[in-house]
């Protein structure tokens, strides 16, 4: 038995895809890879797969790591890896690397994002300086049952920095994304947004690392 | 289109992915090196449109020839629509985002009359005319196809032409007629004569009903260069020779049939006089068993799913079934595919199939039973007794299932309050059954639902001469039907009688109906098939408006002699097998299915072949 951990981009109009399409997708290419893969040995028996994070609707990301076993024990080649089951994804979803898993899933403490806003630079970059220069952010999610919470944004970003890239505002974000708890990009840039009346613009979000609690990189 | 623009609206839908393409499976061309832009249109969702068979199969067949693109457009649900408006976007198509109004051809496939409304809610968004009459050079030519085309008329001022009957040749056909025509600079109305050349296709405005004092149909005049009426259906006489989508687009979300398909046979046998597909299908024509087998492995090996479906209107009928599903399971099992057969007779359903199928999947079984009484299935000549239905019961409880669904109709002809009552009884019987059986499934509880839907006398079936049950009279069989049910492992769930209505009127319309679909529509109707779009006041209102009489066309019985709406077109079934088969009906009297013996409906003489040839 091998553990592959590959990971993937879904970027493009493939952020519109939610995460069980996501798994649906990968399901069926890995069916159709021929790859030997391993199924759940269950009820209801299906193709093992195992998702470090995932992504909101709407998202991009340019590093997801998703994990399955092949059965066989002889090591299949990477880009063999790489090439079957790129064959057999929609457009916006590829995979780009394939190993063995390096660390456990529970190690992945933070995620590097890169959010774009567009509109008015000048205005939006004065007004994230003064959102995010200080030491309470409050920000209110609602849980399932719709309770409210407020909690203190400002303890989940390890590391943030912006700047005016053309016409919009460039935000590189390191925020908590560990299993017990997780900073969504949305949420904060939801509350900054319309805190300073900018309600409607257009965001972007991407990630683009996962990384661990010394901020090296997943793998 | 504008990415900032497509996002925006995006980010404010409910499912994005509806309309954004690149799925598996879709096909991308240069607009450049192409003859024809054809516009594929399902007037229903995303997801109900990529589950029919009917897309995978024209968008392989359109997108096989070179000089074509085939690009597809489904109707933005309501959430969309109210971006697009308010974004000012006209309907787009998922390829390439381009709009309707730029394509050489469109065509709309009609899979059942509650989806009129969307048609024009589709040529309206993607800026085209809605009257096939105001179209002039510039404009696309609008095309239907699909079961509903039977009686083209209801829509008939709606579309420049109706491609009847099997799609596989013809829209290629008038594709290449239309390209032709216009290197010739041909005008708009010889484009049309030119294409009613072509076997199949029918062109409404060459024909101009006429209409008898009482508002029935005199007969029709004929414009100079017209094809002379009926127009025959197309039909393609082989199956294995005719091309399959083997490589089907893969939808990346998740849609309503979220499997592929293989389709093992058309037509069916059975002469069931209630079923519209059963006559307007002809003739049987059956798939081989080791080709159904090979395509089948082919589509899975080219989509990844596990899961792959029999398609046709009674998989037992198909002559080699013990080998086709020996064939099937030889590989699906070791695979982890799952085999679904939908379309399963209860006679069938013998003890070694239902051990066959136990291999692949662990579910409920669905017959359909269609009446109560056995002097109903007769008249409707279902050819199933209540033995059968049993003996079939029997044979899923003891291979261990113990959820059976029932198929029932109400408001049939010649219906009593018995034959409702019968409903309840028999599946009684079945939960009876299973309580006495010894070997019934340990600790599982039995339950039958039934689910009853509202008969709709169909044209081009032996019933076309039938009025509608009505909607009061069908609530007050639903209300006696759930009084009469005794035990709690029944449930009945039931169709709303009301859209059942409207579809009658839709179903048995002639032109001036059109006037009634689009009244509707301007009121705002769309999705008419969902709780969330049906509205049975705007349609009543819809028809006082237009000056429509629903009564007309839904309630009246029709004498025999009388010109339909639908008697231009010809799909090779004849009237008077259909009034035999009517007046055979009314004595409860059966016919036989075609294997066992011909009953002269006239399709063999329509296609100069015997259907069943090896006898």
């Amino acid at each position: 038995m091998q553990n592959v951990r590959v990971l993937f981009r879904k970027v493009g109009d493939a952020r519109f895809l939610s995460h069980l399409d996501v798994m649906r997708c990968f399901t069926r290419a890995l069916k159709r890879s021929g790859l030997d893969v391993w199924y759940t040995q269950g009820f209801n028996t299906h193709i093992y797969l195992m998702f470090s994070s995932p992504l909101s609707l709407g998202f991009e990301s340019e590093y997801e790591p998703m994990d399955f076993r092949i059965v066989d024990d002889s090591p299949v080649a990477e880009q063999e890896i790489i090439s079957r089951i790129n064959a057999g994804l929609p457009e916006g979803l590829s995979v780009f690397a394939a190993f063995e898993p390096v660390h456990e899933h529970t190690d992945a403490a933070f995620s590097l994002w890169e959010i774009l806003v567009r509109g008015d630079t000048e205005r939006l970059y004065r007004s994230f300086n003064d959102f995010i220069s200080r030491d309470q952010i409050p920000v209110t999610r609602k849980n399932k049952k719709g309770v409210e919470r407020t909690e203190n944004a400002a303890e989940s970003i390890k590391k943030i920095s912006f700047e005016v890239r053309g016409d919009r505002l460039a935000v590189e974000a390191v925020l908590k994304s560990d299993t017990t708890s997780s900073l969504n990009p949305s949420l904060l840039m939801g509350t900054f947004l319309s805190e300073k009346g900018f309600e409607g613009a257009e965001v972007r979000i991407t990630r683009k690392k996962l990384l661990l609690a010394d901020l090296q990189d997943f793998r | 289109m504008d990415e900032i623009v497509f996002n925006r609206m995006l980010s404010n839908v409910q499912k994005p992915a509806r309309y954004i393409g690149g799925e598996l499976g879709a096909v991308m061309k240069e607009p450049d090196k192409v003859d024809i832009r054809f516009a594929f249109c399902f007037p229903d969702s995303y997801e109900i449109g990529m589950s029919s068979q009917a897309t995978q199969i024209m968008y392989n067949v359109l997108n096989s020839d070179d000089s074509i693109w085939c690009e597809r457009f489904f109707a933005p649900w309501f959430d969309m629509h109210e971006q697009m408006e308010k974004e000012d976007v006209p309907l787009f198509s998922l390829e390439s985002r381009t709009p309707l109004y730029e394509f050489d051809v469109i065509g709309f496939t009609l899979q059942y009359e509650m989806s009129y409304t969307n048609v024009l809610y589709m040529l309206e968004l993607g800026r085209v005319k809605l009257f096939a009459a105001e179209r002039d050079e510039n404009d696309p030519f609008v095309v239907a196809g699909g079961p509903c085309t039977c009686n083209p008329e209801p829509m008939a001022d709606f579309f420049d032409m109706f491609a009847l009957g099997d799609g596989e040749d013809i829209d290629n056909e008038i594709c290449h007629c239309i390209a032709e025509c216009r290197r010739k600079g041909m005008s708009r109305k010889e484009i049309l004569i030119a294409c009613s050349g072509i076997k199949g296709v029918y062109v409404p405005s060459l024909y101009d009903p006429q209409y008898l004092p009482d508002g029935r149909i005199s007969g029709y005049s004929e414009s100079d260069g017209a094809a002379p009426l009926p127009v025959a259906k197309r039909v393609i006489l082989d199956m294995d020779s005719t091309p399959y989508p083997l490589n089907p687009i893969v939808p990346s979300m998740q849609v309503v049939h979220d499997r592929p398909s293989i389709e093992v046979l058309r037509g069916c046998i059975r002469g069931c006089r209630f079923c519209q597909a059963g006559f307007i299908y002809r003739p049987f024509r059956c798939k081989d068993a080791s080709l159904i087998c090979q395509q089948a492995k082919e589509i899975i090996d080219n989509t990844g799913y596990d899961e792959i479906s029999l398609l046709s209107l009674s998989t037992s009928d198909h002559p080699q079934l013990e080998q086709m599903l020996d064939g099937l399971l030889d590989w699906t099992v070791d695979r982890k595919v799952n085999l679904s057969l939908p379309s399963l007779r209860v006679d069938s359903f013998t003890g070694t199939l239902a051990q066959k199928l136990r291999q692949v999947r662990e579910s409920g079984l669905t017959f359909a039973a269609e009446a109560g009484t056995q002097r109903l299935r007769d008249v409707i000549n279902k050819n199933i007794t209540e033995e059968e239905i049993l003996s079939g019961c029997r044979d899923a409880f003891m291979n261990g299932y113990s959820a059976v669904k029932l198929y029932f109709m109400m408001g049939l002809p010649t219906e009593t309050d018995e034959d409702i009552l019968g409903i309840s009884a028999l599946c009684q019987k079945i939960v009876d059954l299973y309580y006495s059986l010894p070997d019934k499934p340990k600790g599982k509880s039995v339950s039958v639902s039934a689910s009853v839907s509202c008969f709709i006398p169909k044209p081009k079936t032996p019933f076309e001469f039938c009025g509608f049950n009505g909607v009061d009279e069908l609530r007050r069989k639903q209300d006696l039907l759930i009084k009469s049910v005794r035990s709690r492992k029944i449930t009945i769930s039931w169709h709303d009688a009301k859209t059942s209505y409207i579809e009658t009127v839709l179903a048995k319309g002639d032109r001036k109906v059109s006037r009634a679909v689009l009244a509707a529509y301007k009121a705002g109707a769309i999705f008419d098939g969902w709780n969330e779009g049906f509205d049975y006041d705007r349609w009543m209102q819809a028809f006082t408006d237009s000056g429509v009489d629903s009564g007309f066309y839904a309630l009246r019985d029709r004498d025999p002699d009388e010109t339909e709406p639908w008697d231009v077109v010809d799909y090779g079934v004849r009237k008077q097998f259909l009034r035999r088969e009517y007046e055979k009906a009314m004595n409860a009297v059966t016919t036989p299915n075609c294997r066992e013996q011909c009953s002269g409906c006239g399709v063999n003489l329509f296609t100069g072949r015997e259907c069943f040839a090896e006898r």
